[in-house]
């Protein structure tokens, strides 16, 4: 009498494990690799969930550590979603087959081509401008033109740079390159060695040498200026926006994509829809003061004090393709 | 008496393997060579990188020595007054993590950190203390951090 209990008990868990590939309606969790975890519980999931009853789980951890997960589980990954900061790191899991072309429309309207995988494997959740930062009290706007302009003896003793070996600096060199050539963003490169930057490896501590006069002027993210300004909103420190008679200035994204291997496809294509839409992008934009990936939405009161700027339109995917290139140029710069 | 022994060697050794297979998996990769990244880095950076490296070992070294094995030899061979406070209050900096430490370093004594902008409010703009962002201030921190008095306290808990 027990074992047909147990039988029975057995049966009906396999009928309800298998339930989802049938057609009945669809999961109630989906799992997310990110790389963003660390911004906490971000109020879009909130919203996703309340829209649509789907639990959405996250798993944290920085891009390569979930770039290594996810290949070693390979059809076995739990993971529905992968999020990451840097294109370069979307382009590497794209490029070693972990994550899916997802064909929707509604994606492909509300991402700008050059924040998307060409090949739609991955799309830019927010955009985040790496410009150069100055000192108000010490550098009128005017001296301020390009991130090759810095390169000029004039910024010599004056500049703050993040170290070559973080991956924002290495994509800004990467889009350069692209654009440039390795032996133009070289001579760039070398240019701002000789100016002997101060080296500091964290955007936030370069915003705060510049507002304490260490040096005059810097490279950084804007969202960490956004993040210092709430706090102390007299900080003497403003971004120029960076190569707008060129190239337009540099963006990067934070992005995700869906996975090879996803147990809950139809769910995770759901969620990257919601999360483009001006409704979601609004939360991402209000509460780390990045740029919303869809033109449609809104920017933070503090982010819209610093005006409109052209962005650089090329494909951010160059932050991949060519990262190996601005190492190397890096290092042949003697840039550390 | 001898079986119960070789079980303990058995668990040691399953232990130790799986705790091995990190550092097994990096010498595993020096099997397939990145020749291409090797040449890059041979005519960038690697004799630099190897020349900080042993100039940190010496400095960290005689640093560690002079700081760790002298505050040692105090507690163990002199009675002053905390001297038993001191006996394990001096172990504690080896429970932080180093990188923990560089942290907390930089942020107070870095050019924008709270002492600086303290002395410049104080003495006027010019004043600068030595960068640490240099070969010495990464040789006193890690000293700092690693100086270990080695003092039979320490041995026998």
């Amino acid at each position: 009498m027990r074992t047909i209990a147990t039988i029975g008990a057995v049966l009906a868990g396999a009928l309800v494990a298998l339930l989802p590939s049938t057609g009945a309606p669809g999961p109630a969790e989906i799992v997310i690799y990110s790389a963003r975890s660390h911004y906490n519980q971000e109020p879009a999931f909130d919203a996703f969930t309340k829209k649509t009853g789907i639990q959405v789980k996250i798993f944290g951890g920085n891009a390569p550590e979930l770039f290594e997960r996810l290949r070693a589980e390979a059809d076995r990954t739990p993971a529905d979603v992968l999020i990451t900061v840097d294109a370069g790191y979307l382009w590497n899991a794209a490029r070693a087959g972990l994550l899916a072309r997802v064909d929707s429309p509604e994606l492909l309207a509300n991402i700008p081509a050059h924040l998307r995988d060409p090949e739609h494997r991955w799309f830019g959740l927010t955009t985040r401008a790496r410009t150069i930062m100055y000192n108000t009290r010490k550098v009128a706007p005017a001296e301020l033109s390009t991130y090759e302009a810095l390169a000029d003896p004039t910024w010599k003793g004056r500049l703050c740079l993040r170290t070559s070996s973080h991956v924002y600096n290495q994509s800004l060199l990467a889009t350069m390159i692209k654009r440039h050539g390795e032996s133009r963003v070289e001579a760039t490169v070398r240019g701002w060695v000789a100016n002997q930057p101060v080296l500091i490896n964290s955007d936030t501590k370069i915003l705060e040498a510049i507002a304490a006069g260490q040096c005059d002027v810097g490279i950084t993210n804007t969202y960490y200026l956004g993040r210092l300004l709430a706090k102390e909103p007299a900080l003497p420190v403003a971004p120029f926006w960076a190569n707008q008679a060129t190239t337009g200035t540099h963006v990067n994204i934070s992005g995700a994509g869906v996975t090879a291997h996803a147990k809950n496809r139809t769910a995770a294509i759901k969620l990257l829809e919601f999360l483009s839409s001006p409704e979601a992008q609004q939360m991402f934009a209000d509460s780390n003061f990045e740029y919303p990936a869809n033109p449609q939405a809104a920017v933070n009161p503090v982010v819209a004090r610093w005006g409109r700027f052209r962005q650089d339109d090329v494909n951010v995917a160059a932050a991949g393709e060519f990262q190996a290139a601005a190492v190397r140029v890096a290092d042949r710069a003697g840039y550390k | 008496m001898i079986r119960g022994r070789s079980a303990w060697t058995a668990a040691a050794v399953c232990v130790a393997s799986v705790l091995a297979v990190p550092s097994l998996a990096v010498l595993a990769s020096l099997a397939r060579p990145a020749y291409r990244v090797w040449a890059h880095l041979w005519q960038t950076q690697l004799l630099e990188v190897l020349g900080n490296t042993l100039a940190l070992v010496a400095g960290v070294g005689a640093g560690t020595l002079v700081v760790g094995a002298g505050l040692a030899w105090l507690v163990v061979t002199y009675r002053f007054p905390g001297r038993a406070a001191f006996e394990w209050a001096l172990i504690v900096p080896l429970a932080v993590p180093a990188y923990v430490i560089g942290f907390a370093f930089l942020g107070l004594f870095e050019f924008a950190g709270p002492l600086q902008t303290g002395l410049r409010r104080w003495l006027g703009d010019g004043v600068r203390l030595p960068e640490l962002r240099s070969y010495w201030g990464v040789v006193l921190m890690m000293t700092l951090v690693r100086a270990r008095p080695w003092s039979p306290a320490c041995r026998s808990p």
